[in-house]
């Protein structure tokens, strides 16, 4: 696709969008792993940020690309930590809604 | 911009800020989990716009392969996820709309307050050379952070594995003996 037609803004004016959305989640939802789905939306409108910028204003530098491939490995292993404490606070507590669980030791 | 390609952009902005609007709204959390394919796909459809083909195939094996395979296992293993009188929202979910919007609000006008800056043409990259440009990247400049990351994620690996032990079934068997 050619991108001459389509200004930067765009890519920050939707990763915007997309990062609001992910805060209402991340504010509203009850349930720890849909807080986590939330905080998956936001890592990704940081990382289409990243990649935007990165192709606009840096194209010969490709430390863009590189944070955003930190970042994705980042967040793998926060999703697999995160669903696991998830799994012992249901294990321990029965409930997985975040404004329930109020008590750190088991 | 021809005709296609506008429409494809239009239908590819969409399905992104609809699939995500899907996800945080939505009560039955199965059906958040399976809409968040959907937003992976979109965003990696504008990796592929700005010409970095290897984070599209990364995206595609990272999130909405193993993320949501992960999100989904543990929607399955916890209860009261499809039950669709159930409220998922909590007491705040007014303010979070409050915040949200304003934060967007915000952002939008110093974006447009900033419009002369951002308006810059796309650079020329050749996009068959990123991926062998960042393979040698990654082993030259950027080689401790490559290395960090894999003890990030064996440490990840075994702090999940700790965390998601059953102490109780554990002792059981050991007592079983």
């Amino acid at each position: 696709m050619n991108l001459n037609h389509l200004p930067l803004h765009f890519f920050v004016l939707l990763s915007t969008v997309l990062f609001a959305i992910g805060l209402y989640g991340l504010i509203s939802r009850r349930n720890a792993i849909a807080v986590l789905m939330s905080i998956e939306i936001v890592m990704n409108a940081a990382n289409l940020n990243f990649v935007a910028f990165w192709r606009y204003l840096h194209p010969q530098s490709l430390e863009g690309v590189v944070f955003v491939l930190v970042t994705i490995t980042v967040a793998a292993a926060e999703v697999a930590v995160g669903m696991a404490v998830v799994l012992s606070i249901y294990r321990t507590l029965h409930t997985v809604n975040v404004d329930e669980v109020a008590q750190m030791r088991g | 911009m021809s005709v296609l390609e506008l429409a494809l952009l239009i239908f590819l902005t969409a399905v992104t800020v609809f699939s995500a609007l899907m996800v945080v709204a939505v009560r039955n959390l199965i059906h958040a989990g399976f809409w968040l394919l959907p937003f992976f796909l979109g965003i990696g459809g504008f990796y592929l716009i700005l010409s970095v083909e290897f984070l599209f195939a990364l995206q595609l094996l990272l999130y909405a392969g193993a993320v949501m395979v992960v999100v989904l296992f543990a929607l399955m293993l916890t209860r009261d996820v499809m039950n669709p009188q159930i409220r998922q929202t909590n007491r705040l979910y007014v303010a979070a709309i409050a915040a949200s919007a304003s934060m967007m609000t915000l952002l939008v006008v110093l974006i447009y307050r900033h419009l002369g800056a951002l308006s810059v043409p796309p650079g020329l990259v050749d996009s068959d050379a990123i991926t062998r440009r960042l393979g040698t990247m990654l082993l030259n400049e950027y080689v401790l952070p490559f290395e960090l990351t894999s003890a990030l994620l064996l440490s990840a690996m075994l702090g999940a594995i700790f965390l998601a032990r059953n102490p109780r079934i554990e002792m059981e068997e050991e007592s079983g003996e």
